[in-house]
């Protein structure tokens, strides 16, 4: 147990424990640690000498993430529940095709969301609209937070339609019959008996997607970089631009410190709304 | 509800899971389909129930039609082998569920609920979760909510086979007086022939997607068609014996190297017609067979005392046979004993078709 027990340190408890420390100092290009107390987060929080662009990435977080997130789970549901209640062949088509986001590598998939929506004449939907005789538009200026939620939003279905069939795969089929006996038709089997019985799939889901959304910024980086002018620039993006283009080592690990603080926040939130403690309590007789 | 079933086959691919099956089911009447597994039957419950669309021939409710009817149009009620109440509401939605599908106010479907789950003697569980309630009181549940809607046809497949042994008997009976009590037509699906025996008014055999014999449990059991119904109906089985058929001086014989039994006049009346020699399975309940005296020698392999009866296994020559004797009977392994089997309960089935020769 020894040696992992000092890998574990050294790669999880000790990068954790740095940033924190970090997120007291002005750490900069020099890497030199000088601790400043809570002048960084007085920052964040508009106090003293406040962070002018805080509102505008926190906007900016909250719009990204209450778009991708229903998007998600919705349309991981959607397909998933349609895609397993059709023929099978049928069925693993569209799951093979919608999977498809999650098996390409994330730069092919940023770049073909870049170059769809490429502004000039050379981007896959202007080309359409030239062909069409339609005047080019200018997407990623006039829409970039539309189509990064999008770009995030059909990755995330990707996962939570894999997720809720593999679910939907282990309900019995007596269960769906019964229904259907009783007299259910397509919908209400969907409705009273298969979207019940994903409460946890979908509570694990949207958790999930809720941290991916709120911690990744990978594609929003490679469709937009942020911009135009802050206008995708969301809260780990920002951090991660303080702390590595603008080396202000310090001021990045406070941004992320609050991130996790959030999340954490946040999952508890998600717990109790979907009432984690009945579940665990629940008592069972033996059958 | 009448169920007649024309010349029913459902194939996959090339497998033929029901194969030219017909069968009339009268109103009111309780029919059991019985057969081991991969026989036909769960495809035959689930065709009539339109969760299959049969293959070729037709499903018959009332003298309709219903091969293109989906199961909610059809007006049944189904039991599935493992219940299947659905885990998320509470035994009252459970039961109730049907009726609100089909919109009925809640008062009316509670007041239902009622009636039915204090019939069934689960009026103190009707807020738990399937999960926590006994197995035997969630096939109750399953009753409930296949009945509340009062459909015209009960489907229940195998619903006994997850209880422990002492509550199937219970079930068994409490079903049996429920299906009497509300005249409900009532198709049980079943591979165990005690079930089928004791509950149903008629059994279907059915062995690799064809029926073998229809008939009442009595008739099945005293007259079995052929050599799958014999040997599939009656604990302990009938014992089965290869022998000879062989007429001497008008008389007809069944001859084995070990014994020579004349056969009673009304089992010659039945077979006058074929010739002979003629090979044969003889064919006899364990119950038709006295240990004691005879002129058929056998020697003891294994008595197992039952309480009621013991049941003593013994060689003739290298075949094994069970014969049920008194509770009183003692003998050791080795001994040798006389017996005689009851002429007139004997079987013959034609050796090639495996037909019995008596019916």
């Amino acid at each position: 147990m020894g040696p992992s027990v000092g890998l574990v340190l050294l790669f999880y408890f000790i990068p954790v424990i740095l940033t924190f420390l970090i997120a007291f100092t002005d750490m900069g290009r020099t890497l030199i640690w000088r601790f400043i107390g809570l002048d960084n987060f007085a920052r964040l929080f508009g106090v003293g000498s406040r962070d002018p662009l805080i509102p505008r990435i926190l906007l900016n977080t909250i719009v990204y993430t209450l778009g991708a997130l229903p998007l998600t789970i919705v349309g991981g549901l959607l397909i998933a529940v349609l895609s397993m209640r059709m023929r099978p062949s049928a069925g693993l088509f569209f799951r093979s095709v919608f999977f498809i986001p999650r098996a390409i590598p994330p730069v092919v998939w940023g770049f073909l969301w870049a170059w769809s929506f490429e502004g000039t004449r050379y981007g896959l939907f202007n080309a359409i609209l030239a062909a069409l005789g339609l005047p080019t538009v200018q997407w990623l200026i006039r829409y970039p937070m539309i189509i990064v939620i999008l770009a995030n939003g059909f990755l995330g279905i990707s996962l939570a339609m894999l997720v809720f069939s593999a679910a939907i795969a282990t309900i019995p089929q007596e269960l769906t019959r019964a229904a259907e006996v009783d007299g259910a038709s397509e919908g209400q089997v969907i409705r009273y008996v298969i979207l019940p019985m994903l409460k946890w799939p979908i509570l694990t889901m949207t958790a999930w997607h809720l941290m991916s959304f709120l911690n990744s910024y990978v594609y929003i980086m490679l469709i937009t970089g942020g911009g135009p002018y802050y206008a995708t620039e969301v809260w780990s993006l920002y951090a991660y631009h303080a702390a590595f283009t603008q080396y202000r080592y310090g001021y990045g690990a406070s941004l992320v410190v609050l991130l996790v603080v959030v999340n954490v926040v946040l999952f508890l939130i998600i717990l109790k709304a979907f009432g984690m403690q009945r579940m665990l309590t629940r008592g069972k007789i033996e059958v | 509800m009448k169920v007649f079933l024309d010349r029913l086959s459902k194939y996959f691919g090339q497998v033929k899971a029901v194969d030219n099956l017909t069968l009339a089911i009268e109103d009111g009447e309780f029919v059991a389909l019985l057969g081991p597994s991969g026989c036909g039957k769960t495809t035959t419950l689930l065709t009539i129930a339109g969760f299959y669309k049969p293959t070729a021939g037709f499903v018959l409710f009332d003298d309709k039609v219903v091969n293109e009817l989906p199961p909610r149009e059809r007006n049944i009620g189904m039991v599935f082998q493992s219940y299947a109440l659905y885990p998320h509401m509470s035994v009252l939605d459970n039961i109730t569920f049907p009726l609100r599908l089909k919109k009925v106010s809640r008062k009316e479907r509670e007041t239902k609920a009622k009636a039915l789950a204090s019939l069934l003697r689960i009026e103190d569980i009707l807020e738990r979760k399937p999960a926590e309630i006994s197995g035997g009181q969630q096939q109750r549940v399953a009753l409930a909510r296949a009945l509340i809607k009062e459909p015209g046809l009960l489907l229940l497949d195998e619903p006994l086979s997850n209880l422990d042994a002492k509550l199937r008997v219970t079930m068994r009976a409490e079903i049996k007086r429920l299906q009497k009590d509300l005249g409900i037509t009532t198709i049980l699906v079943t591979h165990d022939q005690v079930e089928a025996m004791t509950m149903a008014d008629r059994i279907a055999v059915l062995e690799t997607g064809k029926l073998q014999q229809v008939g009442p449990p009595e008739e099945l059991y005293n007259s079995p068609a052929n050599l799958f119904v014999a040997g599939f109906i009656g604990t302990p089985p009938m014992n089965f014996l290869a022998a000879t058929l062989e007429k001497r001086e008008g008389k007809f014989f069944i001859t084995t190297e070990r014994f020579c039994l004349p056969l009673p006049d009304s089992v010659t009346m039945k077979i006058c017609q074929i010739p002979t020699p003629h090979d044969v399975i003889v064919g006899i309940r364990p119950e038709n067979i006295s240990i004691g005296q005879g002129e058929i020698r056998g020697e003891i392999y294994v008595v197992e005392p039952l309480g009621r009866d013991t049941l003593v296994s013994l060689h003739i020559g290298t075949e094994i046979i069970k014969v049920i004797a008194p509770p009183t009977f003692r003998a050791s392994p080795g001994e040798q004993v006389q017996l005689t089997f009851s002429e007139e309960k004997v079987h013959l089935f034609d050796k090639e078709t495996g037909k019995s020769l008596l019916v």
